[in-house]
């Protein structure tokens, strides 16, 4: 999908966001993850790595995955968070 | 200039009826950076043109250093119609894509609700750009 944004209201940045992080480099590496491994995390919550190659952390939900991170010493704001689906065929209405 | 993102490609374990019978369900899901006061973090959130509001987990708005306790309120419902609470703050929002780069303040509502994803809805996200959805 492609977003636009025709407003100059819209001021541009670069300050506080990791100098390398590109989203469509990491949803095309994160396409590419093995479904079989990405399995074991069904249903969980998990900390990518910036580009998208690894899960470097994981947790039952939110609270827990922030937990874990802590406990491991990773910086969360140096990963990216979301939800794996569980491969149950449910719909999202 | 564009950001260009491919689908978040869902795989469902057994055909989808009706796609057809393929496996791989196409999913908007875009890496988005929130910044509050006391730091950043980078959720996966989906595009819902039909969603109101832009809502993240009350568990982002921690972690970013946002105080919550006097925020305005108010409530949403999606499918079920089950009403959740929102909290509101304005925080930036920032897209990066190749050598593109966006950010923008929003006003953006937090909920203890349990979501599938974040929600990039129109308040907050959509109300600032064009997106296209191509078909896959």
């Amino acid at each position: 999908m492609s977003i636009q944004n025709p407003s100059s209201s819209v001021p541009l940045g670069n300050h506080q966001q990791p100098a390398d992080f590109d989203g469509g480099v990491f949803t095309d590496n994160q396409n590419r993850f093995p479904a079989t491994e990405l399995l074991k995390y069904a249903g969980q919550w998990v900390a990518w790595s910036l580009d998208g190659t690894q899960i470097v952390a994981s947790g039952k939900d939110e609270a827990a995955l922030l937990s874990n991170l802590q406990r491991v010493g990773i910086d969360p704001s140096r990963v990216v968070q979301g939800r794996v689906e569980p491969m149950d065929g449910t719909v999202h209405l | 200039m564009s950001l260009r993102f491919h689908y978040r490609l869902v795989r469902t374990g057994k055909p989808i009826l009706p796609l057809g019978g393929r496996s791989v369900r196409p999913r908007p899901v875009i890496p988005i950076t929130l910044i509050g006061p006391l730091g950043s973090s980078v959720q996966l959130a989906v595009l819902d043109p039909a969603a109101d509001d832009t809502v993240f987990s009350d568990h982002v708005a921690a972690a970013i250093g946002l105080d919550l306790t006097q925020a305005p309120q108010g409530s949403g419902a999606g499918i079920g119609l089950a009403s959740v609470f929102l909290r509101y703050a304005e925080v930036s929002l920032r897209l990066a894509q190749g050598q593109e780069r966006r950010e923008w303040k929003a006003w953006v509502g937090f909920t203890a609700a349990k979501m599938l994803y974040p929600m990039l809805g129109f308040a907050g996200f959509l109300q600032f750009f064009d997106a296209l959805y191509p078909g896959t």
